[in-house]
């Protein structure tokens, strides 16, 4: 029992997540605690000269913000790091004094949640559908246009597709408020599970999802055209045509259910891309996410805070591939490793 | 005497067999209408960008009368917040970040085909090994970590950011080569090339090589995609101190200067979105006339 | 229209198809491949066809045309396919709309085609597709759903040998390449239809999976009111399962007749040349012989009667005629001008022939 369980499908791919994970706050660790000239010594050097502290002062001042005890050999301070990640205590800011990391990172947290989440969502429903379309009517004027058209558009980089939007539909035509969509939540509005709330909150989203959803629609089209036009060749779809079944049933159960594993597996990609776009994205839109956070504190040199959302957004990154894993493999039932359900 | 001779015979052979494809290729790509477009258009771009500085002089001088001007005859593109020329900066800007971009996207090719073809080569661990690296590299967020590790480490070298970009993109490619090489391994030509025990790496840089250098060329194309997308990406976020204007200097001086909510800038913020995306465009239509040349299966026609 | 020689008069009974003529061809870069020249027959209620020939004889495309499912290079140049349905109407398959078509399909005939390892939809269950049959199929009986549908799914899975309860809730994946072909033939047999058309039921399949099929379908055969269409090389098949067998060749069937008619008194020298290549498992080797030469190339067909460039009794007439199909006993025909010939040499064999056949029984 623990044997199948072991070599089940998920089981590795939880292993490989968590390895990941560990490989990069470890990564981290090093970057900030031990390179020559990095943030940790530059913060104590700063401090001894330029505020006068004692080294001995400094060094405690350093630990304590980076949650580090620097007193003791660096391999503990490794573990004591370790520790503390797993107890979620990522130190403090150094440029908001006494604000934990933990509390800044799960502030901004949802927002990119909300924002990429429901921006892989559309860009992929949509995309796999106009696929679908394109592949049944191959050649036609409508295929060629839409394939033109999602090549072109995916291939500009998302952030010059934020400018543009914001450029020409927000300045030039006038056709929505960039300033007054700033921001994650217009003033006043409380977080809450009603009507207000979402649309509020859709609204200020509504810009940044534009741009993911157009930087990665294309793929999902071209991709599911391609796999649509394959799996029609499929000798089950033209049993389903000999079993007389109706021509909708055999495009979406028979036809598009199989097409649209393989894009699916392309679902990895895409949500690297978006998560790590969003840095650049919500800086642009100046929407209040992780990504937004993270530049900032790269600007101001805020190590702790740096680190903490960096380490939260590959998290992210891991825990979607694994919950993209997760539904592949309720989706395709021939992956699914133990048989029995 | 005998092994001599068959081995310069050998020799010739694949050398020849590279060239030959190499024209083959070209003459291909020329009937692909839109692929060759694309060519021609990066080619141009290139071109501009390098040896266009040589012959058009930057323009320092700042008119503040003329400040966002639409084209005219001395300005074809407009000019910028300062009155200075549009059009010499974008000729101008065009090098710096180009460079990165290729320089990148040829240290990601290099690591990707050496240990994807060294990895499906050699299979065991170490292709274990190296198909765990690169998943491990895939999955990490890359632009934030550029951003974070341009941020701690102040880069001001083009090296030092084409390095860093390039050790961060080789994923992808490293897969896709290693897949190439596996299924290459079987063909008879390294059947016996490994008969007559020719060495590892013989069989692989004289024989595998110059079958993969299309499928190289393709996954090259795309580098560079990805590449320019992280530099543009850096100095929009004013990450990357370098020197000299350039396009993604252009657009962040755009966005910190309140130039995208004017509307008299457009052609400011236009030039070098337009330089950017062109590039890109072509790029990405080269690469799609390079993969119809080089996977049959996806050639219509002929 | 007078009716051509060989074709079962059986009006009487209960016709179920009529085939008439029936000419299709395919449009290639190098020209019109001529699949099928002019193809007559009847089918009756539950009679049972074997349409045997080596591949490239035109038998899987007559198959296909029966339930209109030929591929979009081809195209029925003239001919008429008369269908009996169950309601009692008379459908000319060669001129009817698309729905219509799609009704007619497996409701009144089942078509299974070869090989059926990737016939079912692999993401959903056995249950799910037997339930979709029946949804598309509403209006012709009412719906069969709930557990009429369960249990009529059950009895057709239990007429051929595969256990209900495992097969229903499983993936195709889960099952056997034997299996696969077992629940294609069940869900064929769901709507009752009144023809089935096996194409290759038992190829790429192994030996044993083989004899578990013919089992299947003979049994099938012996219980149910429907008939059967064979496509297949397969002798033996016929042998097993058919009443009636008609040799094909070049698009054309050159001989036709009951099946002990023509395994034990063929009269077509391409007949004869099949049932020499077969050898027999028991009894003492005997000198096999196969047919010299090649399927001819049905772009650029030979003139005269197809078969001479491969016939031991080809003369100038058969170079210049292509005999039609000729009456050599009461209800067999063969077309060759030489029939008599290649009779009386196959009777004075026949002193060997039945040597073997006792030693084989």
């Amino acid at each position: 029992m623990l044997r199948k369980v072991a070599s089940s499908y998920l089981f590795r791919r939880l292993i490989k997540a968590l390895v990941t994970i560990f490989v990069m706050a470890s990564l981290t660790f090093f970057l900030i605690r031990l390179m020559p000239g990095g943030p940790v010594e530059a913060y104590i050097a700063n401090l001894v000269t330029q505020y006068n502290v004692s080294h001995q002062s400094a060094v405690q001042q350093a630990g304590s913000l980076f949650s580090l005890d620097l007193d003791v050999p660096v391999y503990q301070q490794y573990l004591e790091y370790l520790g503390n990640l797993v107890r979620g205590d990522l130190g403090e800011s150094l440029v908001s004094r006494g604000v934990p990391v933990s509390e800044i990172v799960l502030n901004y947290l949802p927002w990119t949640l909300f924002s990429v989440g429901t921006a892989l969502i559309i860009s992929f429903s949509v995309g796999v559908l106009l696929g679908l379309v394109m592949a049944y009517k191959r050649e036609s004027m409508l295929d060629h246009v839409l394939t033109n058209l999602g090549s072109m558009v995916s291939s500009i980089p998302d952030f010059i597709t934020g400018i543009l939007i914001m450029v020409w539909i927000g300045v030039q035509w006038e056709l929505v408020d960039i300033t007054a969509m700033r921001g994650s939540l217009s003033p006043g509005i409380q977080p809450g599970f009603n009507l207000t709330f979402i649309g509020d909150a859709l609204y200020h989203a509504s810009l940044p999802i534009t741009t993911y959803v157009l930087g990665t629609i294309g793929l999902w089209m071209l991709t599911m055209r391609g796999s649509t036009e394959s799996t029609l060749g499929e000798d089950y779809v033209t049993v389903a045509k000999a079993r007389g079944l109706k021509e909708r049933r055999i495009a979406t159960a028979y036809v598009g259910r199989n097409a649209a594993l393989p894009p699916f597996t392309q679902l990895s990609i895409s949500i690297a891309l978006v998560f790590g776009g969003s840095l650049i994205i919500e800086w642009l839109f100046v929407y209040e996410g992780l990504g937004y956070i993270l530049y900032n504190s790269i600007q101001q040199r805020d190590y702790p805070v740096m680190q903490g959302v960096f380490l939260m957004i590959t998290t992210m990154v891991i825990l979607a591939n694994l919950l993209a894993d997760l539904l592949y493999s309720r989706l395709d039932p021939r992956i699914r490793v133990g048989g029995r359900d | 005497m005998a092994a001599t001779t068959g081995e310069s015979q050998y020799r010739d052979s694949a050398v020849g067999r590279f060239l030959a494809r190499l024209a083959s290729t070209l003459k291909h790509m020329a009937r692909n209408k839109v692929g060759f477009a694309g060519f021609l258009l990066v080619l141009t771009i290139l071109l501009v960008s390098f040896v266009g500085p040589i012959f058009v002089p930057e323009d320092e001088t700042v008119r503040v009368s003329q400040i966002y001007k639409t084209p005219s005859l001395s300005h074809p593109l407009g000019t910028d917040s300062e009155g200075k020329d549009v059009l010499s900066q974008i000729i101008h800007g065009g090098w710096p970040i180009l460079t990165i971009g290729y320089l990148a996207a040829t240290i990601s090719t290099i690591i990707a085909v050496m240990l994807g073809s060294l990895g499906a080569f050699l299979g065991g661990r170490i292709d274990t090994g190296f198909t765990w690296l690169a998943d491990m590299v895939l999955t990490i967020p890359q632009l934030p970590l550029l951003a974070v590790l341009a941020g701690v480490l102040s880069l001001n070298s083009k090296f030092a950011v084409a390095g860093l970009i390039g050790a961060l993109f080789w994923p992808t490619l490293m897969r896709a080569i290693r897949a190439q090489v596996l299924s290459l391994k079987e063909r008879d030509y390294v059947e016996s090339a490994r008969a007559l025990d020719l060495g590892t790496p013989h069989i692989v840089f004289r024989e595998i090589a110059p079958n993969m250098a299309g499928y190289i060329a393709i996954n090259f194309t795309l580098a560079v995609t990805a590449s320019m997308y992280a530099v543009v990406a850096l100095t929009l976020l004013g990450l990357v101190p370098l020197s000299e204007n350039n396009w993604g200097v252009m657009l962040n001086l755009a966005n910190t200067r309140g130039a995208i909510f004017s509307k008299d800038s457009i052609w400011y913020i236009m030039a070098p979105i337009a330089a950017i995306a062109l590039h890109q465009f072509g790029l990405v239509a080269m690469n799609r006339s390079l993969s119809e040349v080089f996977d049959p299966r996806l050639r219509r026609g002929s | 229209m007078s009716e051509p020689a060989g074709v079962t008069q059986g009006a009487g009974r209960n016709e179920v198809l009529r085939v008439r003529d029936l000419e299709i061809g395919y449009s290639t870069d190098r020209g019109r491949v001529r699949a099928v020249r002019g193809v007559s027959f009847d089918l009756e209620e539950d009679d049972s066809l074997a349409f045997i020939g080596e591949s490239g004889s035109g038998k899987t495309t007559l198959g296909l045309s029966l339930v209109r499912l030929l591929p979009q290079s081809a195209s029925i140049a003239k001919g008429e396919i008369v269908f009996h349905t169950s309601s009692g109407g008379e459908l000319d398959l060669t001129d009817v709309d698309n729905e219509t078509l799609r009704r007619f399909r497996w409701r009144e005939c089942a078509m299974v085609f070869q090989s059926a390892q990737n016939a079912l939809n692999p993401v959903m269950r056995i249950r799910d597709h037997f339930a979709d049959t029946a949804r598309d199929h509403a209006e012709s009986d009412g719906v069969l759903k709930g557990r009429a549908l369960t249990e009529r799914a059950v009895e057709c899975l239990r007429l051929v040998q595969l256990d209900p309860e495992r097969v229903l809730k499983a993936y195709p994946h889960e099952l056997s390449g034997g299996m696969r072909q077992r629940v294609m033939i069940a869900l064929g047999l769901l709507l009752n239809p009144r023809v089935l058309i096996l194409d290759e039921p038992t190829t790429a399949l192994d030996v044993l999976t083989q004899r578990a099929i013919i089992e299947v379908l003979r049994e099938l055969r012996e219980g149910h009111r429907f008939a059967m269409i064979f496509v297949s090389h397969d002798l033996s098949l016929a042998a097993e399962l058919a009443d009636r067998v008609a040799t094909t060749y070049a698009g054309r069937i050159v001989e036709l007749g009951d099946v002990e008619q023509v395994f034990y008194h063929p009269r077509h020298p391409y007949t004869v040349g099949l049932l020499d290549a077969v050898p027999t498992l028991a009894g003492e080797q005997q000198e096999l012989s196969s047919i010299p030469g090649s399927p001819p190339d049905l772009i650029d067909l030979p003139t005269g009667c197809k078969f001479h460039p491969r016939c031991p009794y080809a003369t100038d007439k058969c170079r210049e005629e292509d005999p039609p199909l000729i009456e050599v006993a009461p209800g067999q025909t063969a077309a060759c001008w030489h029939w008599e010939k290649v009779g009386s040499d196959w009777e004075a064999r026949g002193g060997e022939r039945h040597e073997r056949d006792a030693n084989r029984a």
